[in-house]
């Protein structure tokens, strides 16, 4: 469907990644939402959050989680938007505003996961 | 055939807008997801401030739809891949009905442990309809 796009302009490796990734996000995911909305009979307190970002299982697990969905989803929609978009100057401004909006997720998301201590 | 034809292409069409419009729908959810996770940040206080507003039966319900948006783009996504890396290619409306079977199951599966759960979607309406909004 768009890999024949992506070859032409050098993302045979993209294009792979995205498979993979969706792969992997699709296990993450399923551990993400079972654990939080099947196992934790409960509202989720900030307590029960934090106790499980507090281990380092957790934290690398959240880490590949978000630096993965966000690159999934970003990378995604930036091959939706070269299919619609064929003026190179808005491309740039896309592209532009696509990345600063990935760093913004990446550092919140990073700042999130990181401080929480204590756990085993 | 000819009609036949033209439903598969329609099919496949229909299956690849829907990958993309509920590919988008994910970004900003996820983006919304980490903003409000983010209140972590601020301590107990600020973390329960933004999940009680959350805390509704419409949020709830709503959930409960994006999980469906989320396993269509899974179980999609991974029958795309399958086509593409060359498994069953002959045999693609065969997978393509297993996908949509398992997207429906899976569904309906998460949906009920949602539904069914303390603070899920049941429990928010009883406690809606006992004790009024709180």
């Amino acid at each position: 469907m768009m890999h024949r796009d992506d070859v032409k302009s050098g993302g045979a490796v993209l294009w792979l990644f995205q498979r993979v990734s969706g792969v992997y996000l699709a296990v993450v995911l399923f551990a993400h939402v079972w654990l939080l909305h099947y196992l934790l009979r409960e509202d989720l307190s900030f307590a029960a959050v934090t106790d499980r970002l507090a281990t380092p299982l957790w934290k690398t697990i959240d880490i590949s989680f978000l630096v993965v969905a966000l690159f999934h989803g970003l990378y995604g929609l930036w091959v939706v938007l070269e299919d619609y978009i064929h003026w190179g100057w808005v491309r740039i401004v896309l592209y532009s505003a696509i990345s600063i909006v990935a760093l913004i997720a990446l550092v919140l998301g990073v700042l999130t996961i990181l401080p929480f201590q204590g756990g085993f | 055939m000819r009609a036949l034809q033209r439903y598969r292409i329609h099919l496949g069409t229909a299956a690849w807008i829907l990958h993309r419009l509920s590919g988008l729908g994910l970004i900003l959810y996820m983006l919304l997801h980490i903003w409000v996770i983010h209140h972590l940040i601020g301590g107990e206080e600020s973390f329960n401030g933004i999940m009680e507003f959350f805390n509704n039966p419409l949020f709830k319900t709503l959930e409960i739809g994006l999980v469906g948006v989320i396993l269509y783009h899974l179980w999609n996504g991974l029958r795309v891949t399958l086509v593409d890396i060359g498994v069953a290619v002959e045999r693609q409306k065969q997978v393509f009905g297993v996908a949509v079977v398992l997207w429906l199951v899976s569904w309906g599966v998460v949906a009920y442990a949602m539904l069914t759960r303390v603070g899920g979607l049941l429990s928010a309406m009883a406690k809606m309809g006992g004790g009024g909004l709180s």
